[in-house]
């Protein structure tokens, strides 16, 4: 629920309690008021008729208002009650107070009905009745352009402001840059989201540097550890059970080194640090990536079938085209069955790279996740599809994993 | 050949040195900006090896200084920084080669005879290991003066081998030298093997001899007999 209905809701809910409240009050208040007139002004025409009675004048009587009747002799009584009267011109029940009286005047006895009639002051309920639904019904209106102008007027700050905040992005590295308004809530939380994205940036930023700066760190340790390992599996005074260990060592060293490698390279994507940018044809990469793996893909039995008859190109730095065609398309020779396939095609703005495969994957959607491997015993980094993911990321390029009638496809479709 | 080491890890400048020193090369070191400065001043080398990060000074202000003086030092920059700004900064001051932090020793020794290569055998452009006779000029490649086709990775290979003559050659230094760093192939050597057992075939088919030892579980050897 938005807030200004929030707030009208609630505003509204009062306002219709307090506006009842208000009509029950005023109905009450006035009915005692009329019937103290009704009652008064029927006493004062009681005491009237009283008054000609002891003089012996002439008292005119009116049915229903007021009747007079000698009745054998009673004792004083006088009390109000209810009653209806036919109303023969209206052909209807009316409802109307009236004042019974027994009294003795002049050795006679009188029964003196007087009445009013109560109708008016039932016009009287409606009339304040539809008084109040017509303020509840302004009232309704009244808040419905209230709104409008508001969410217009007041809110589009905020509006705006989201709508920077939601495209607010910590690759794009950008500090948000918020409207200012005349309401001191919306400037305070201004004020708070711009201190905590720009804490988040510098955060971000620091935390990039620092897997940056780490990864390079360890390259120097690395070479040391590496150089004389080599120098000692060169040597030859040392005994084949210690050399075991220490060609386990290398190897270990080796992955490492390579894990390394990929972080730094990853990072660097991430920092931007492969520019210029230029526009390349990818379809050259391709050929020379096949062509250098055309051993491997024949030692593998793997049939290998390309469409590059369309040039597809692409503004990249010529480094990470070719990382990008390399991770996948050593994914393909890798993952692929024995004497299986691949398809490189180019369609428009699309590169297709697929492969043979029994089952799909089980997991596609880490499939570009760092350090994911489908399979656990695999000696592979995890790194290379991550890589492609970040590379893919930073050019705007939507990449897609399906498996179709036994094929792993991998598509990219470049911004055009 | 005499050659100028400029690395600050005295562990890492001592390896280089030593597998450097087997290939009788005359190698001098320098652990710092001064030091380095003042011996590429004093004395002329034919190849300077210079790390970037130095204790009072950067490497890439050394290249400068050395190209400014016009010697005929082939230069290789070693990084841990793989920074591609470094390298082309490098390359455009007129250094020869730009080499990441951590390489192997092999490729280093092979890209520093690559370098000689390039600089002093003009001309002579051979390559002779007994009867093989590798012509630099035209990429051929002779057996007891006959002719031995190889692909363009079985050059590369055989190059590579005899350039680190008598030194196990890893199958992961050989994989990089061969396809290069970003290359997600390292558990899968297979086809090193399939390369190598390829250019035994066609060395021996010309009546060559078996240079090539495997090194059980490691590698291989170019040995010299």
């Amino acid at each position: 629920m938005k807030l200004i209905r929030k707030i009208n809701s609630q505003f509204l809910f009062v306002s219709l309690g307090m506006l009842i409240f208000v009509g029950v009050s005023l109905a009450i208040v006035l009915h005692r008021v009329i019937d103290d007139q009704i009652e008064d002004k029927m006493e004062y025409t009681y005491q009237n008729i009283k008054k000609k009675l002891n003089n012996n004048s002439p008292v005119n009587t009116l049915t229903p208002f007021v009747e007079i009747h000698i009745i054998p002799p009673a004792p004083d009584t006088l009390f109000l009650s209810e009653s209806t009267v036919f109303n023969t011109i209206e052909e209807e029940n009316e409802p109307f107070k009236q004042l019974n009286a027994t009294t003795t005047i002049h050795h006679n006895t009188y029964r003196i009905v007087i009445r009013e009639s109560k109708l008016e002051t039932d016009d009287f309920f409606e009339s304040i009745i539809s008084i109040v639904l017509l303020a509840i019904l302004l009232m309704i209106v009244a808040l419905y352009f209230t709104n409008r102008k508001i969410s217009q007027s007041v809110l589009s700050v905020f509006y705006h402001n989201l709508d920077k905040v939601k495209a607010f992005s910590l690759q794009k590295g950008q500090a948000l840059n918020l409207s200012t308004s005349d309401i001191t809530e919306f400037n305070e939380l201004n004020t708070v989201l711009v201190s905590l994205t720009n804490k988040v940036i510098s955060d971000y930023h620091t935390l990039k540097q620092f897997s940056e700066d780490a990864a390079h760190e360890l390259q120097t340790p690395l070479a040391i550890i590496r150089t004389k390992l080599e120098a000692l599996l060169n040597a030859s005074d040392i005994p084949s059970s210690h050399l075991e260990k220490i060609q386990s060592v290398y190897a270990t060293t080796h992955r490492l080194t390579r894990l390394n490698k990929d972080l730094l390279l990853l990072s660097k994507i991430e920092n931007n640090q492969f520019e210029p940018k230029e526009v390349i044809s990818l379809v050259p990469f391709i050929e020379k990536k096949v062509e250098e793996w055309h051993e491997m893909i024949a030692l593998h039995q793997i049939t290998l079938s390309t469409r590059l008859e369309t040039p597809l190109t692409v503004k990249m730095h010529p480094n990470l085209a070719e990382i990008l065609v390399s991770n996948v398309l050593s994914n393909a020779i890798r993952h692929n069955l024995p004497q299986g396939q691949i398809t490189i095609s180019i369609n428009g703005n699309t590169l297709s790279i697929s492969n043979s495969g029994e089952h799909p994957i089980e997991n596609p959607d880490a499939i570009f996740n760092r350090f994911h491997k489908e399979n656990p015993s695999q000696k592979s980094i995890g790194l290379g599809l991550a890589i492609v993911k970040k590379i893919s990321e930073t050019h705007q390029i939507q990449v897609n994993y399906s498996f179709e009638e036994r094929r792993h496809i991998f598509t990219f479709q470049f911004p055009l | 050949m005499k050659l100028l080491l400029i690395e600050d890890e005295p562990d890492l400048l001592l390896e280089i040195k030593n597998y450097l020193i087997v290939e009788r090369f005359l190698c001098e070191t320098a652990t710092n900006y001064a030091d380095a400065d003042q011996k590429l001043a004093i004395y002329h080398y034919d190849i300077a090896v210079v790390d970037l990060t130095l204790p009072g000074g950067s490497g890439l202000k050394l290249i400068e200084t050395l190209k400014k003086q016009h010697k005929n030092t082939g230069v290789i920059i070693i990084s841990a920084k793989n920074s591609l700004a470094d390298k082309l900064k490098g390359l455009d001051l007129g250094a020869d080669d730009y080499l990441t932090k951590p390489f192997h020793l092999a490729e280093l020794n092979s890209r520093i005879k690559a370098i000689l290569r390039r600089r002093k055998y003009e001309g002579q452009n051979e390559i002779i290991h007994h009867e093989i006779l590798i012509s630099l000029d035209s990429g051929s490649v002779k057996v007891y003066n006959q002719l031995v086709t190889l692909t363009k990775k079985e050059h590369e290979l055989l190059l590579f081998f005899i350039g680190n003559k008598n030194r196990l050659l890893t199958k992961e230094s050989i994989v990089e030298h061969l396809w290069g760093d970003h290359i997600d192939m390292a558990d899968n050597f297979d086809f090193i093997y399939t390369h190598i057992n390829n250019l035994r075939k066609k060395l021996m088919k010309a009546g060559g001899n078996d240079y090539l030892k495997t090194i059980y579980g490691m590698g291989y050897k170019f040995t010299d007999i």
